[in-house]
């Protein structure tokens, strides 16, 4: 089907009545998730199945295949749903297409192996029983398993752009009022009032101005917004739009990590898709207002996610930030006012054209309105994006909905808000998660990338990561940032070699002082935030480092040797077959031995014996 | 000597835009598999921009290099969930198995060994990415093998 | 006088042009600010972080700011020597000392700080990164010749791809803004090189005395920019008639 011209609101009623005319909502669709995560799980093979076994079925014509973006429950990709019976399964292979398509489409029955379990070993037949999803508030997110982001229909269909046709017909005052009213808060780590920055740029004198898509996620554990570009690049077009109308602007650009193809394709087949339909370019929907929209893609720089870093880029040169005396909404973008918001707070705005500030703002904290999507990663049962209403505590996403710790090991920590944040430990957890409360205990809510660590981490060895990762990433313009995070980063690997000296840690307190009041950009001004925060709440690990030269969690390697455990030994030999410095040494069906003088610690010998005879001290 | 009219068509491609620089570059480097020292200073005269700031934009982000690439490349994520859950055991079996060191090329030229600060393929960590195939949930054997398979 | 604002340094009221940068009013005031990056001919670039001070935002609300490229308002208060700013202009200058602990300049610098021996290893770096010479060649010759390469620790300055800077016209603006004299400019047999740029110049002789006057090219770009008759630069000064 054609994409149409649209050139008023009226066209979109008339184009969404005549798309869903033409589906039939009792016909079943089988979606599989097209993230980038389970297409690394394979699923594109399983939806080449999919479509073989229609044919061979002689199903064609009676039942619909959609892929869709990231569901968000990547711990048990691939994920596959029915509609509208509403099933839902999980880590379905290739094998298993055959089974689908004859038990549950043709047949009406579950494939009882491919349901989620509960804690219970109970089946859970559909989406929204699945503790996982039940506990989420899906405002944003929830949308991605509706849509083909290939497919402009799936939007329209879902009443995409009546938001857009509602704010042109709006001043462009009011629609500020609105989103100010909202509380809608940056969702890209900086939290700062969405409406206010918009009313900031509208009123700043200059032109042409521009608006900002930042979809530079450069977090380590952070992919939210790459999911929703790939998933649902509509919304995100659909809320920037509403803004460049607001600010009166009418160039835009989506600034997109390198890191993200599946994301850059989307987007420019949305706006492709939007051109023809008269929703982007001249004269927008008949209103009279121009806007497009350039994807401009990042070279693998973290830094670049800090707005004056991103500008600087989009000008063609490297992404160095600058003072931010002079704000960007009055000066950024070739010296002109910039609006630039993160993809989730731009997801975000259609609802609050569409539903009304009122009923954004219903849910969430004080501070904080609306809802915020997290990244739950790491040492954590259900990993995946969650989407919960601002306010809820650390401990319901990790242990409700996140399922707890895998193994039976138990947590330690939570690291959230990136190289930014800090670590949060147990007796924290009850915090709830809003923009200000995680920021009291030393740590940031950032763009809501939540890293589980369990008794296995060493706070240490996490603190000294993160410093190693702000190094690299450093665009290395201003001293405290450049020479002093790199002396920072030889200090604390010092300590992880077992070289650590008493005065280490004052020097530490020192430099992260100067390195976080001093630096030109919030790189270097949040660099400090996980060493002090793992000092803070795990200083007893820093000092068994220095003093004893210990590694408590057992993972420092200068600090721990392997050793065979000689009651468990089997003499089975596979340690010393997979050791790639023939340290171990040992007849079959005889007690091993490994040389500690020649051991690196890779830790192979450890994953590779099945009788628990290594262990680590 | 590289062909410069291929640069021509990228440019052009890009609407000669010097905010589009970095796109530009990828182009490039997908043309040539390496950025040389000719379609650079060829990019800087067309957008009329110095050469010093072509050569800035290209040394400075990680996605490119000035080096030629090998046949292969092998990205091994290190963001914080995959370092959480060993990826750097796997980054090791990765420069034993190729005898290189990250960020270097292999002296056949056959393989080119990269690190990558978080690909957000988080549930999936360890992630290994070889010729934009993404292996998640690798272990040591699994590495050892899609190395192997490419190698052949 | 619409022009002037009122600003608090230090305690005390002083008039300031609206929108000036604070350092060139601390300057007047005669107040000694460290810096190692700054140029009076040269925008600010802000790297050396040396001349921070503490603004005065609250009640027990301060934030440091660098006072090279901070444009005051009116009413705004600044301390320029209080114990937080003397105690981190000390560990900037501790850091830029262990990086160049050798250049004579850093360590004058550093001792007026208060600064001798750093708590870091010790390098040797003669460059310190200020960026005057790229930005003496961007803004004032025009020429953009030499930049920044990489990035974090690995950062440096260098002509491009470390080869010969096509646009160099060896007027040697970057050898005078050096502030560590790490550039190094020679001339010898009529010819001048700046080795780091891999450039050398023919001079050009004043056909009167036979003086060396300026590299060839150099004084074609300025008869080109002038616009200025072919043989203007025939004669030194001292010969012109």
């Amino acid at each position: 089907m054609t994409t149409p011209r649209l050139n008023s609101e009226a066209d979109i009623t008339k184009w969404r009545e005549s798309v869903l005319s033409k589906r039939d909502p009792k016909k079943p669709t089988i979606i599989v998730c097209g993230g980038t995560g389970c297409i690394a799980y394979g699923c594109k093979k399983v939806v080449e199945k999919v479509k073989e076994e229609i044919k061979t079925q002689g199903l064609e014509g009676n039942v619909n295949l959609k892929v869709t973006g990231c569901h968000g429950f990547c711990e048990k990709g691939p994920l596959m749903a029915i509609k509208p019976n509403g099933v839902f399964y999980k880590r379905v292979q290739v094998e298993d297409v055959a089974e689908v398509l004859t038990e549950t489409i043709k047949n009406g029955k579950p494939v009882e192996r491919l349901l989620y379990e509960d804690q219970n070993n109970q089946k859970v037949l559909s989406e929204d029983k699945i503790p996982f999803y039940a506990l989420q508030n899906r405002r944003v997110f929830g949308s991605n398993i509706e849509l083909d982001p290939t497919s402009i229909e799936d939007y329209v269909a879902i009443e995409g752009y009546t938001a857009l046709a509602k704010a042109l017909k709006m001043k462009p005052e009011d629609v500020i009022n609105e989103v100010k009213k909202s509380g809608l808060r940056g969702c890209g780590g900086g939290g700062f009032a969405t409406g206010r920055k918009w009313e900031s740029c509208r009123n700043a004198k200059g032109d042409p101005r521009y608006v900002i898509c930042n979809a530079d996620e450069g977090d380590p554990g952070a992919y939210m917004d790459r999911s929703l570009l790939e998933g649902n690049p509509h919304r995100v077009i659909e809320g920037m739009i509403i803004g460049a109308h607001a600010i009166g602007s009418h160039d835009g650009f989506i600034y997109v990590r390198n890191e993200y193809p599946l994301a850059v394709k989307h987007a420019e087949m949305a706006i492709e898709e939007l051109r023809k339909a008269g929703i982007l370019g001249k004269n927008i929907l008949g209103s009279g207002f121009d806007f497009d929209i350039k994807i401009c893609r990042g070279g693998g720089a973290f830094v670049c996610g800090e707005s004056t870093a991103l500008m600087a880029s989009l000008e063609g040169k490297v992404g160095e930030p600058r003072a931010k005396y002079v704000h960007t909404v009055d000066s950024g973008l070739w010296g002109k006012p910039s609006n630039l918001n993160n993809v989730e707070t731009w997801a975000n705005v259609p609802f609050i054209i569409n539903k009304g500030a009122e009923w954004f703002s219903s849910i969430g904290t004080k501070g904080s309105k609306g809802t915020k999507i997290f990244s739950l990663v790491g040492k954590i049962n259900n990993t995946g994006l969650v989407e919960v209403p601002m306010g809820m505590s650390l401990r319901k996403i990790i242990f409700e909905i996140g399922g707890g710790i895998p193994g039976g090991k138990k947590f330690k920590a939570v690291q959230t808000g990136g190289p930014s944040g800090g670590c949060i430990p147990e007796a924290q957890l009850d915090l709830p998660v809003d923009f200000d409360e995680l920021s009291k205990v030393g740590s940031m809510m950032g763009s809501g990338g939540m890293i589980v660590m369990d008794e296995d981490n060493c706070m240490v060895e996490v603190a000294r990561y993160f410093t190693d990762f702000l190094v690299d990433e450093s665009c290395g313009k201003c001293v405290p940032c450049r020479e002093g995070l790199r002396q920072l980063s030889r200090i604390l690997n010092r300590i992880c070699e077992g070289n650590g000296r008493e005065e280490d840690l004052n020097m530490i307190e020192q430099l992260a002082e100067t390195i976080t009041d001093a630096s030109i950009c919030a790189l270097g001004g949040t660099a400090a935030n996980p060493v002090m925060s793992t000092l803070k709440y795990f200083r007893h690990e820093y000092e068994a480092h220095i003093k004893d030269k210990k590694c408590p969690a057992r993972v420092c390697k200068k600090l721990i040797t392997y050793r065979v455990i000689e009651e468990n030994c089997t003499g089975c030999t596979r340690c010393a077959r997979v050791c790639p410095e023939k340290c171990i040494s040992g007849k079959a069906k005889e007690v091993h031995f490994i040389d500690e003088k020649k051991c690196i610690r890779c830790g192979l010998c450890l994953d590779s014996c099945k009788f628990k005879a290594i262990g680590v001290k | 000597m590289p062909d410069l009219k291929k640069v021509d068509e990228i440019l052009k491609k890009h609407g000669n835009d010097v905010g589009q620089l970095i796109g530009i570059l990828q182009d490039v480097q997908g043309e040539f598999n390496y950025l040389p020292k000719h379609p650079l200073e060829h990019v800087a005269q067309k957008l009329g921009i110095p050469e010093a700031q072509v050569y800035g934009v290209a040394t400075f982000f990680k996605a490119f290099s000035l080096k030629p690439r090998g046949k292969h490349i092998v990205h091994v994520c290190m963001g914080t969930a995959c370092h959480v859950r060993g990826a750097k055991k796997i980054l090791e079996e990765c420069e034993r198995d190729l005898q290189v060191a990250a960020g270097g090329t292999t002296k056949d030229m056959k393989f080119t060994l990269e690190t990558v600060n978080c690909l957000g393929a988080c549930a999936l960590g360890p992630i290994v990415v070889v010729d934009g195939e993404y292996h998640g949930r690798i272990t040591v054997e699994g590495t050892k093998k899609a190395l192997k398979k490419v190698a052949e | 006088m619409e022009n002037l604002i009122t600003i608090n340094i230090d305690g005390k009221d002083v008039k300031a042009e609206k929108g000036s940068n604070l350092l060139p009013v601390l300057s007047k005031m005669g107040i000694f600010i460290p810096t190692l990056c700054t140029h009076d001919q040269i925008k600010p670039y802000g790297v050396c972080r040396l001349c921070i001070v503490e603004w005065v935002r609250g009640e027990g609300w301060t934030k440091i700011v660098t006072s090279c490229d901070f444009p005051v308002k009116d009413g705004q208060k600044f301390l320029t020597n209080s114990e937080k700013v003397r105690r981190e202009r000390q560990m900037i200058m501790e850091l830029i000392l262990a990086r160049s602990s050798n250049v004579p300049e850093v360590v004058e610098l550093a001792k007026r700080l208060g600064v001798t021996e750093p708590r870091f290893p010790k390098d040797e770096e003669g460059c310190i990164l200020c960026g005057l010479c790229i930005k003496a060649c961007e803004e004032v010759v025009g020429v953009s010749a030499i930049g920044f390469q990489s990035r974090g620790p690995n950062r440096s300055v260098v002509s491009p791809f470390d080869d010969e800077a096509h646009r160099c016209i060896g007027c040697g603006s970057c050898v005078y803004v050096c502030p560590t004299n790490y550039i190094k400019m020679e001339e010898k047999d009529h010819v001048r090189k700046i080795p780091l740029w891999h450039v050398e110049f023919k001079m050009q002789k004043c056909k009167t005395c036979g003086q060396d006057i300026a590299p060839e090219k150099q004084l074609r770009y300025i008869r080109r920019k002038a616009d200025l008759p072919e043989n203007f630069f025939d004669n030194c000064l001292n010969c012109r008639p």
